[in-house]
């Protein structure tokens, strides 16, 4: 515990070697690829389909030339639904990833930092959120939040899915907190909050982006399900109300599986993409798990 | 629940009643049972795992309760106002004032254990109402009963009580004194092995299915037809929905997507029977907001194509209702003559845009009107979420809506909030719609009745969530209520609808979709649209039970 | 003995904030049970004015002010009496409880070790054999576990159950048979049961296959690995006895934080397969308002849920020494 060492430097280079390192990985790559796809489909798709609320089209039409996926039970085309439901649904998964994060690092690497009571009333908390069961706290917020734009659902799941991240983040924290560099730190004098945002974060930032990229496939899930269960605002355009409408319409049993299909596969590709992107994050976050080359 | 249609929350209801009096007979009942066979199977739509209750009071008890385990002293045809059949009684008679009601009780019935049915039996029904007030479940102002012989009861109100004639007769449920005397609390009272008057007893119940056999000494001869009837519980249409493609359910009251290709292409003795029983309607709010101006409401109205909606969301099987949002011919019998013929609106944008122009509202430059005081119109208009359908409809009504200027922002709330805001009076337009009631004086009074208005912090749970006030309506609503003299009655209705159609206070929409599914190479005998004896709605106590009794197994 | 004290007592602490939740949630989701029946009765046949009060008395609902029903909660927990529900009134909460939630235990808990298991044994065969075809799968279990639980369902069900008709449509068990231990009953619902397994493991098998490869592929560089290789022994040895008992540590908090995540995973299984469980429950629970339903549910879930935690704190704590220091 010499307060001589003056490791930041190592910290910064450690920071732009990872994220290089991880650009070299297929994974990384792929994974990016699917997320830019939907994400280039979720930026300009919307001005390049028709209006997805039209109704009076053939009934349940198959693909065809006119309708590329078909048409649903009232007639409106599945391939101009799904290309504009990508935006919101996109949206909900970033936003309330982004949202789940911030509570976490907020609770996690603050409650660990800080230590003593504030830690142990931080930590009491996110246990306790979960431990409670999800769904009646869903369906409670849900009911306090206006429904109209996405922001109710970000909010929702926001608030019901940081508790793990948060603990993972503060035991990461805990084992931080006592590493010579931020001793050192400690020692010259340095503001807590300062030491939290230069000495913490950086390090910890691949674990945070790990758990962002996690708390976006769980946001999309969770929106769907949601959705599936009645509990999410049905007039908002994206992939679980569309599966939500297939299903009451009994498109699978009506053989609609221009309908049913496509809006669980974009949900499963774009999980997929994200999982890959950690998944090659991951081994250079960790450098046993790197590919001896 | 994934939801679809008003039908799923339906099926967990479960009303009933209160009795009096009886006599009896020691004459044992001739049973057509004896032919009783075969098993038909069933789902009442329930959503959740079935449970012993067998208990009239529970407000959540089994359907079958109701109809086929205990019955009422008379049905009421709910597809027909004007039929009222005999079930435990034989004859009513009010007095001239109104306040007593004295019923002559069948004879050769007897209760599933063997006990005679008695005067002291419905006597004992009513005399838990006026004794527990938590069991007087349909508010009824009972103040006496009397058994003058073991066939006949009658019951004294403290006010004329012709309007509740459905609820008194119809709705309330005869228990057995001689089982229902020793309950302690009658509210909690489980009743796993119901004993009844009815055409079923109780077999066995799972959480997955409840099954029924015939009472082998049933009164009326002939009846049930049926050995058994098994009631399965599902937890999502569509599980139910294969189950009756598969042939698995020989009845069901789904609304089955697609149902040509999804249920009747399946087979060829397969049917669907449509026959409305409510009908579906847009409540604005009466009082504040831009709703309360008659021609918003007439323009909105003048603008939707409801054969549309019911052809896109409904298979054709929603046709448009009438101004007077009166079922018929459910209610054909109270129809003002001069009406008849009336019709709503087809809708045409250029007409509601008329509509708007000439009271002042003015069309802007981004295709949407604003009102005299210059604000842009626009609607905020509630659904609730888990009502596939009408999310449906209103996103359908929302752009036929733009079309005619008028901007309508849908909302759409979890049930739990949207019947807090609906019964607060808190909105400004909701899809609702109301009926699943043989007397059409309940469902006007229910609708339009100033007196049922929310107030602030006095939820109004009932109906006229919209406020709407006329003291002409109020007025002819009280004398319906205070006679049975059926001319001066009609008269009434007529003053009813003709408001009605001036105040526009609901937006008619069309008549609820009402299907039922049945598997013809296994049952016969129920109503269809060419015999409408009863309302084929497996959903509905008693009327289950008044139709289970003459459904047959199919010969083929 | 200072660490398990400590750890007890922070569980109390949990525990009682997380009942005192149950208490505060339902009563603060708006509306009132009668509100939710009313609406119901009036789809089943008209309703009468003065109906509600009617029911609000027979439910026995608004007695005494906030403290007092907070003590009475308490009072009947300490009692394990949680009254009747509302949604099957007059049967008592533990009657229903007790009725569904051997199914959630059973197929649930089934499903959930036969997935951890097939999830830990292929993560450890892919980190082991790394490069392998087997670890090039692990993108396909991606696709898997990134897939909507009720959409693989409907799928299953569409597939298996409609068009092949190799499995049941929906339920638990024959409806014409009365559950029971006896063989029929157990043949049945071991077939209603396959699709609804099917679902939960392949949903969730990812998550488990991935944790377990990367722990297995950092335990492989371990110094005793290693060194365990360098003395010869044989692979089978070395990847069981050495990598892959040390690498599934953090599979088992993982395991037990995901308990708590079974029932609203089960909920859609449920409801697609029309499968008997304590998750559909809950979600009537919440929508009717049924406020001693919901609690019950919620406390059974919760307690089962920290319990699991406690125990697997507790075993960290005596299997890895440092969690102990470092806290």
């Amino acid at each position: 515990m010499t307060a001589a060492v003056t490791p930041p430097t190592r910290v910064r280079a450690d920071r732009s070697g990872w994220l290089a390192a991880a650009f070299r990985s297929r994974y990384v790559v792929a994974g990016l690829a699917i997320i830019a796809v939907f994400t280039l489909v979720a930026l300009v798709g919307p001005y390049l389909v028709g209006d997805p609320a039209a109704f009076g089209g053939t009934q349940l039409a198959p693909p065809s030339g006119d309708h590329w996926l078909g048409t649903t039970q009232t007639g409106q085309d599945v391939f101009t639904q799904l290309v504009v439901a990508t935006r919101d649904t996109l949206a909900i998964g970033a936003l309330a990833a982004l949202a789940a994060t911030c509570i976490s690092v907020a609770i996690g690497v603050g409650g660990g930092f800080a230590g003593g009571t504030t830690d142990d009333a931080l930590s009491l908390v996110s246990n306790v959120v979960l431990v409670i069961p999800q769904l009646p706290l869903v369906i409670l917020i849900a009911a306090y939040v206006r429904h109209t734009g996405i922001y109710g659902i970000v909010l929702v799941i926001a608030l019901t899915s940081w508790a793990a991240s948060a603990r993972i983040l503060r035991a990461q924290t805990l084992s931080l907190r006592g590493r010579d560099y931020v001793l050192a730190a400690r020692a010259y004098g340095e503001r807590p909050w300062r030491i939290i945002v230069v000495e913490l974060m950086p390090n910890e930032l691949p674990i945070i982006v790990s758990q962002f990229i996690y708390a976006a496939i769980a946001a999309i899930l969770t929106q769907s399900s949601l959705s599936f269960l009645g509990l999410a605002d049905p007039s908002q355009l994206t992939w679980g109300n569309m599966l939500f409408f297939a299903q009451n319409d009994s498109a699978l049993a009506s053989g609609a599986w221009w309908w049913f299909v496509p809006p669980g596969l974009c949900i499963a590709l774009v999980g997929t993409g994200l999982a890959m992107a950690n998944f090659g994050l991951d081994e250079f976050l960790n450098p046993r798990l790197r590919r001896k080359s | 629940m994934s939801g679809t249609s008003a039908r799923l929350w339906r099926a967990a209801a479960a009303l009933l009643a209160v009795g009096v009096l009886a006599a009896c007979t020691d004459s044992p009942a001739a049973t057509g049972t004896q032919g009783a066979s075969g098993v038909l199977t069933v789902t009442d739509g329930a959503s959740k795992p079935f449970v012993a209750v067998f208990n009239p009071y529970s407000p959540t008890d089994s359907t079958a309760a109701g109809g086929m385990i205990f019955e009422p002293l008379y049905y009421f045809d709910t597809v027909d106002a004007s039929r009222v059949s005999p079930w435990l009684a034989t004859a009513y008679k009010w007095s001239s004032d109104g306040t007593s009601l004295t019923f002559t009780l069948r004879t050769g019935v007897t209760w599933t254990d063997g006990q005679p049915f008695t005067s002291a039996d419905v006597a004992f029904t009513f005399q838990q109402e006026i004794t527990n007030k938590a069991l007087n479940q349909f508010n009824l102002p009972l103040t006496t009963v009397a058994t003058p012989d073991p066939r006949t009861v009658t019951l004294s109100f403290s006010r004329p009580e012709y309007s509740d004639l459905f609820f008194i007769a119809g709705k309330t449920l005869i228990l057995p004194k001689h089982i229902w005397s020793t309950v302690s609390d009658p509210a909690t009272f489980a009743n796993a092995t119901p004993v009844g008057t009815g055409a079923y007893e109780v077999s066995s119940v799972t959480p997955e299915a409840m099954t029924l056999t015939a009472n082998p000494h049933y009164y009326q001869p002939g009846m049930p037809k049926f050995k058994t009837v098994r009631f399965i519980s599902y937890k999502d249409n569509n599980a139910s929905n294969a189950a009756l493609a598969a042939g698995e359910l020989d009845w069901g009251g789904n609304y089955i997507p697609n149902i040509q290709r999804n249920y009747l292409g399946k087979n060829p003795n397969f049917r669907m029977i449509n026959i409305p029983l409510s009908v579906a309607f847009l409540v604005p709010n009466y009082r504040t907001g831009p709703t309360a101006a008659l021609p918003v409401r007439q323009a909105i109205s003048a603008a939707l194509q409801r054969d549309f909606i019911s052809r896109t969301v409904y298979g054709g099987n929603a046709p448009a209702t009438n101004p007077m949002a009166l079922l018929t011919p459910n209610f054909s019998n109270v129809l003002d003559p001069s009406l008849k013929d009336e019709q709503l609106p087809a809708g045409d944008p250029t007409q509601a845009r008329n509509i708007l122009t000439q009271a002042g509202y003015k069309l802007g430059s981004d295709g949407i009107f604003t009102d005299p005081a210059g604000k842009p119109l626009a609607i905020q208009l509630q659904v609730i979420q888990p009502y596939t359908d009408y999310v449906q409809d209103v996103q359908i009504a929302q752009q036929q809506l733009k079309a005619a200027g008028i901007n309508v922002v849908v909302d759409a709330e979890s049930a739990q909030q949207f019947n807090n805001n609906k019964y607060n009076g808190d909105f400004q337009l909701l899809i609702d719609n109301y009926g699943y009631t043989p007397s059409p004086y309940s469902y006007y009074d229910n609708l339009l009745n100033s007196a049922l208005a929310p107030k602030p912090g006095v939820p109004d749970l009932v109906g006229n969530y919209g406020g709407y006030a006329n003291s002409a309506v109020d007025q002819a609503l009280a004398t319906i209520a205070s006679t049975t003299d059926q001319a001066t009655q009609k008269s009434a209705f007529a003053t009813i609808e003709q408001q009605f159609v001036k105040d526009m206070p609901l937006i008619p929409l069309f008549e609820q979709q009402n299907e039922q599914e049945f598997n013809g190479n296994v049952v016969a005998g129920y109503p269809t649209s060419d015999n409408r004896y009863a309302s084929p709605a497996i959903y509905m106590q008693p009327d289950l039970g008044w139709v289970v009794m003459r459904l047959a197994p199919a010969h083929h | 003995m200072r660490y398990v004290l400590r750890k007890l007592g922070f569980y109390a602490i949990a525990a009682w904030l997380a009942i005192t939740l149950n208490f505060l949630l339902p009563r603060l989701i708006p509306g009132d049970p009668v509100e939710q029946l009313m609406a119901r009765m009036s789809q089943a046949g008209s309703v009468a004015p003065g109906e509600a009060d009617t029911l609000r008395q027979l439910l026995g609902l608004g007695h005494g002010n906030g403290l007092q029903q907070y003590l009475g909660y308490l009072h009947q927990l300490v009692t394990l009496r949680f009254g009747m529900s509302i949604t099957y009134f007059p049967v008592p909460v533990t009657t229903i409880i007790g009725q569904e939630i051997y199914w959630t235990v059973i197929l649930v808990g089934v499903a959930l070790v036969i997935s951890v298991g097939l999830g830990l044994a292929l993560g450890a065969v892919a980190g082991w054999r790394r490069g392998s075809r087997l670890d090039a799968g692990v993108p396909l279990a991606m696709l898997f576990s990134a897939m909507p639980y009720f959409w693989v369902a409907l799928l299953l069900v569409y597939v298996f159950a409609q068009r092949l008709h190799l499995f049941p449509l929906s339920g638990g068990y024959d409806p014409a048979l009365v559950p029971g231990w006896h063989a029929a009953f157990v043949a049945t619902a071991v077939r209603h049961a396959i699709l609804p397994a099917a679902t939960i493991v392949i949903s969730s098998v990812g998550t488990w296959m991935f944790g377990m490869r990367n722990m297995m592929v950092s335990t492989l560089s371990e110094d005793y690995v290693v060194a365990a290789q360098a003395k010869g022994l044989r692979p089978g040895k070395v990847m069981w006895g050495y990598a892959a008992r040390n690498a599934v540590i953090p599979s088992v908090s993982g395991f037990a934080i995901s308990l708590g995540f079974v029932v609203s995973g089960a909920l859609a299984m449920e409801i697609v397969f029309s499968y008997p469980g304590i998750g559909y429950n809950l979600l009537a629970a919440v929508q009717n308002d049924d406020y001693p339903l919901m609690q019950g549910i919620f406390l059974v879930i919760t307690l089962a849920v920290l319990a699991a935690n406690l125990l697997v704190d507790l075993l960290h704590g005596f299997l890895d020494p440092r969690t102990r220091a470092s806290r």
